[in-house]
């Protein structure tokens, strides 16, 4: 089988309730890394949401709130549940989102190529040590206290995430970070 | 009658790279939303275009094998992003993925990533990409998957080039059309797996070994199609395809009636062949498959059955003597005017401000290649520059005529009509 009969299929494939929390608690941290990158805020993403034509799903504050808070990953419990047409809907705005941002995106990229290949930390350049900041202290506000993230845990994290930010920024974006989730959470789901 | 085969050039470009696609279009367009590209050939050309600037040339095979290696290693790296412990380090990660492929990505820490080239070289070869230059290499190749189709090339017993040599009789040149004229009468096939690749070798070559130029965009270029334009505003990206979404130019794809489509129907050849294809000279060595290696004219030789469309279009050696009165009196002897007219035919078109012919004597050496190409006319010597050929080592190459050459009087017209003849 090839890899585009491969998507195919796992497209096909509609994902069960434990892929699902993964699902979730990956869509709001891609979008934790976007909030973290550019500023933005929930209001960008209702404007985004209402101009891609989720607003039934996206409405106001509220119901994005709720939305991301049935990450697992995040603090509080009786989160709602989030349903497979929430999570594609997520998936575009957010790439509808990283499209918007992807000359930051790209520049902050370039500065952690330039770090790293000079040995560097990131923080030394201002972009992304505004972002590791913004993305490390957004984290634990609101998300679970757990050992496995310590601050260089986090820090990881961030770069990581904002690597994936670049791919998903692309006019294939949206794919891309569809078949990223049900892929790694179909394998989480099996393990 | 069958659509004429065009010649196809498409340009994509993005801050990385450049990405250059030639070939020619197939009948098969008719039945498909996308382009279907037979003979592709590509170029990719690192950026900024420096002396020391990597490319990498080929036809369909190398092309699908890079894709294929690129999504596949992007696709993988998205997994890692973590949602428990991480255990990302930024050190090397030298382990080749679980795959029998040679043409693979290794990441090497969290920004740097080796693309091993396997075959796709002829020695073993490694690009080392940083993270912005991979994801532009993505985005350049999804950007010609969203535009065309290529069909993997016939099977080939000579690696490099088709050879151009017209030896099959006419009466197996119409059993082929035949054949494929009932292939083409049901419902369109699954064109991605319609034939085996062939077992070619891409060339990497440094801006300073290509001779070229890249050429410069054409109107018909997807270069203004920047990525923050082509989100499809769909509901459900699991069932939208954006590669099929994706903007972009696309020429409007022949849409024949399934029984006109048989190559079979395909007007007798003629002298005269109005060159219907944009010009392709921005990449001669890409619009110059030909070679002939071996003066075996007598002989039906198998990689030539393999492109319907050139072998339905092709003209049979003896109606070419009906071409000119120059050519009766050793039509067969000489297939380099055939070559030449068909070479021309798929690499060339009149400009519109062209008002007069343009008459060169082109000079081939006894090895087939052109040595010269001279004009005999003002005009010609006007237009000498935008001529799809070069007299170079990666020039079209035509059955060797051995002894001390031989000169060919071309003539190209405004309509686009071209003579080949003694002269």
């Amino acid at each position: 089988m090839d890899a585009s009969a491969a998507d195919n299929l796992l497209f096909s494939q509609a994902p069960v309730p434990a892929q699902l929390d993964d699902i979730k608690a990956q869509l709001d941290l891609i979008l934790l890394a976007l909030e973290a990158l550019a500023g933005l805020g929930s209001e960008a993403v209702l404007a985004a949401a209402q101009t891609l034509g989720f607003a039934a799903l996206m409405s106001d504050r509220v119901s994005l709130w709720r939305l991301r808070q049935s990450s697992p990953l995040r603090k509080g419990q009786g989160r709602k549940k989030l349903d497979i047409e929430e999570a594609k809907a997520l998936v575009v705005v957010i790439c509808h989102l990283a499209q918007q941002q992807r000359s930051s995106i790209r520049q902050a990229i370039a500065k952690l190529e330039e770090l790293t290949a000079k040995k560097q930390p990131p923080y030394q350049a201002a972009i992304l040590g505004d972002y590791l900041d913004a993305f490390s202290n957004t984290y634990q506000e609101r998300m679970e206290e757990s050992p496995a993230f310590s601050h260089q845990g986090l820090e990881q994290l961030a770069l990581r995430l904002l690597i994936d930010l670049l791919f998903y920024s692309a006019p294939n974006g949206d794919r891309r970070l569809w078949l990223a989730l049900l892929e790694r959470s179909r394998r989480k789901a099996l393990t | 009658m069958a659509p004429s085969s065009q010649s196809i050039h498409r340009r994509y470009v993005s801050e990385s790279w450049v990405l250059e696609v030639v070939g020619n279009t197939s009948v098969l367009s008719g039945w498909s939303d996308r382009p279907v590209i037979q003979k592709l050939r590509f170029r990719l050309t690192r950026q900024p275009i420096t002396s020391h600037s990597r490319q990498l040339k080929g036809g369909q095979p190398q092309l699908a094998a890079l894709t294929a290696a690129i999504q596949s290693y992007t696709q993988s790296q998205l997994l890692m992003a973590v949602t428990s412990a991480p255990t990302m380090d930024t050190t090397a990660q030298q382990q080749k993925p679980p795959t029998a492929a040679d043409v693979f990505l290794v990441a090497q820490g969290l920004t740097q990533h080796r693309l091993h080239l396997g075959h796709l070289a002829p020695q073993p070869a490694e690009w080392d990409l940083t993270t912005l230059e991979l994801a532009d290499l993505v985005t350049v190749l999804e950007n010609f998957e969203a535009e065309a189709i290529a069909l993997p090339p016939a099977p080939q017993s000579r690696p490099r080039w088709r050879t151009f040599t017209y030896t099959g009789t006419a009466a197996a040149s119409l059993l082929l059309a035949v054949g494929v004229a009932t292939l083409l009468q049901p419902s369109p096939p699954s064109l991605e797996t319609a034939q085996t690749a062939g077992d070619q070798t891409a060339e990497v070559l440094t801006e300073a070994e290509a001779e070229l130029d890249p050429p410069a965009p054409s109107p018909t270029s997807p270069d203004a199609n920047q990525p923050e334009n082509r989100l499809p505003a769909t509901t459900a990206p699991p069932a939208t395809n954006s590669n099929q979404a994706a903007g972009g130019t696309p020429p409007p794809a022949p849409q024949p009636a399934p029984g006109n489509a048989a190559p079979s129907s395909a007007p007798p050849p003629q002298t005269k062949q109005p060159a219907a294809a944009p010009p392709a000279a921005e990449s001669p060595e890409t619009s110059a498959p030909v070679a002939s290696s071996a003066p075996d004219r007598g002989d039906d030789t198998p990689e030539e059955t393999a492109d319907s469309s050139a072998i339905a279009s092709a003209p049979a050696p003896a109606e070419f003597s009906r071409s000119r009165p120059s050519l009766e009196a050793a039509p067969t002897q000489l297939p380099q005017l055939a070559e030449i007219q068909r070479y021309l035919a798929e690499a060339w078109q009149p400009e519109a401000t062209l008002e007069t012919d343009l008459v060169y004597d082109w000079v081939l050496a006894a090895d087939g290649s052109v040595a010269a190409v001279n004009p005999v006319n003002e005009s010609a010597a006007a237009y000498r520059d935008r001529l799809p050929v070069v007299a170079t080592d990666d020039g079209p190459v035509f059955s060797p005529p051995g002894g001390e050459g031989l000169t060919v009087r071309v003539t190209l017209t405004p309509t686009g009509e071209i003579e080949t003849a003694l002269p």
